[in-house]
């Protein structure tokens, strides 16, 4: 299964065609344009990655450079980094997951007060989010401390258990590599059909 | 009387307080009530024997261990008999049961393409549960690859001799 991202690599080539319409980003737009060789949409993301990151400093553009580069590493399983479980702490581990979660349930209830899809409702309670997307199902996310573990549960794609990886900071599903923040955008994106990207809650956004 | 409530209500919020809080209130599906009462094919094979195989899933920290094993007939490639034991939740052990009800007679090929889905809509498992069905697909995979892995290694071991035997007999002639 090879997941090609094209919504958000095309999100992002907007975001650096209009902010950042320098040299390197010339060539991150003629790569982006062939992403289904795994080596060239690796060199794309890794470019505009590179270029996300030099306009960070241009103070009109840093939101959106952030949030390009980030949806790249996160949300973009056409980049294959292999992703390690880090080993975690008690604190550590609640430390991140209770950021992940907090900064997922508030965008989605700040999304379920900004947009009126029937059936929207979300709930928070000891650990676990219940979404509800009316007649698109009901998504799950909930912590799991035994084994330090996030477990999703898709109306789409059924149940997965993602592990931390402290150094990429991402939630991932150990059998194909996928994040559990790519998994969320891709889905709820298009059950909505608006784009959504839930924030990850971790040092960087803060 | 009145502590003897209090206490009893404080003691009720800890046991919600766990992971499933959300769903601790909601009540188990009858089809799920059915299995959790009268657990189909309960018990286990001894996991040496050859045309056993074990699959063992889940940890007991996270809450759900199961184990199900197979017997399977060589020359049909059928599955003959099924066990489990489950230390779970009630979801978990109704997705283990139907399992083994669902897997009885079939071949190993067909029993391996049993999908979670399946059993979650067998059973209606609210969104919280399909983990358990997930656990339930986990568990005959792994008992059908742990068969598969044995007899791979006694065709090699027979192979082995078998081949050693002839060299003897070439070196004895």
């Amino acid at each position: 299964m090879v997941f090609i991202p094209q919504r958000a690599l095309a999100r992002s080539v907007a975001a650096l065609r209009s902010k950042a319409p320098s040299t390197p980003s010339q060539r991150t737009l003629t790569l982006l344009r062939s992403p289904f060789h795994n080596r060239s949409a690796t060199a794309a993301c890794k470019a505009a990655a590179t270029s996300a990151v030099c306009t960070r400093s241009l103070p009109a553009t840093s939101n959106l450079a952030i949030n390009c580069r980030s949806r790249q590493f996160h949300s973009s399983p056409v980049v294959k980094v292999d992703y390690k479980i880090s080993v975690l702490s008690d604190d550590e581990y609640h430390n991140v997951a209770d950021n992940t979660m907090d900064a997922m349930v508030e965008y989605f209830e700040d999304l379920g007060d900004s947009t009126d899809f029937p059936g929207f409702d979300v709930e928070y309670q000891s650990g676990v989010m219940t979404l509800k997307l009316g007649d698109k199902g009901t998504y799950v996310v909930n912590k799991q401390p035994p084994n330090k573990q996030l477990w999703l549960s898709s109306p789409l794609s059924g149940p997965k258990r993602y592990d931390y990886d402290t150094e990429h900071k991402v939630w991932f599903y150990t059998r194909d590599h996928h994040s559990l923040h790519w998994l969320l955008n891709h889905e709820i994106s298009e059950a909505l059909g608006i784009d959504i990207h839930v924030p990850f809650g971790n040092d960087d956004d803060q | 009387m009145f502590k003897l409530t209090t206490t009893t209500a404080v003691a009720t919020r800890s046991l919600l307080a766990k992971p499933f809080a959300a769903v601790a209130v909601r009540s188990y599906h009858p089809k799920v009530i059915d299995h959790y009462e009268k657990p189909r094919n309960v018990g286990s094979f001894n996991k040496n024997d050859p045309f056993v195989g074990t699959g063992l899933v889940g940890a007991p920290a996270c809450g759900d261990v199961m184990k199900l094993q197979i017997k399977v007939d060589e020359d049909s490639g059928k599955i003959v008999d099924v066990r489990f034991k489950t230390f779970g939740c009630g979801s978990a052990i109704a997705s283990s049961s139907y399992m083994t009800e669902r897997v009885r007679g079939m071949t190993l090929d067909d029993a391996a393409k049993i999908k979670n889905t399946e059993v979650a809509k067998e059973l209606c498992l609210p969104p919280v549960k399909l983990h358990c069905s997930m656990l339930a697909e986990d568990a005959i995979k792994s008992a059908i690859k742990d068969y598969k892995r044995k007899r791979a290694t006694a065709s090699a071991t027979a192979t082995a001799s078998s081949s050693g035997a002839a060299e003897a007999a070439a070196a004895s002639a």
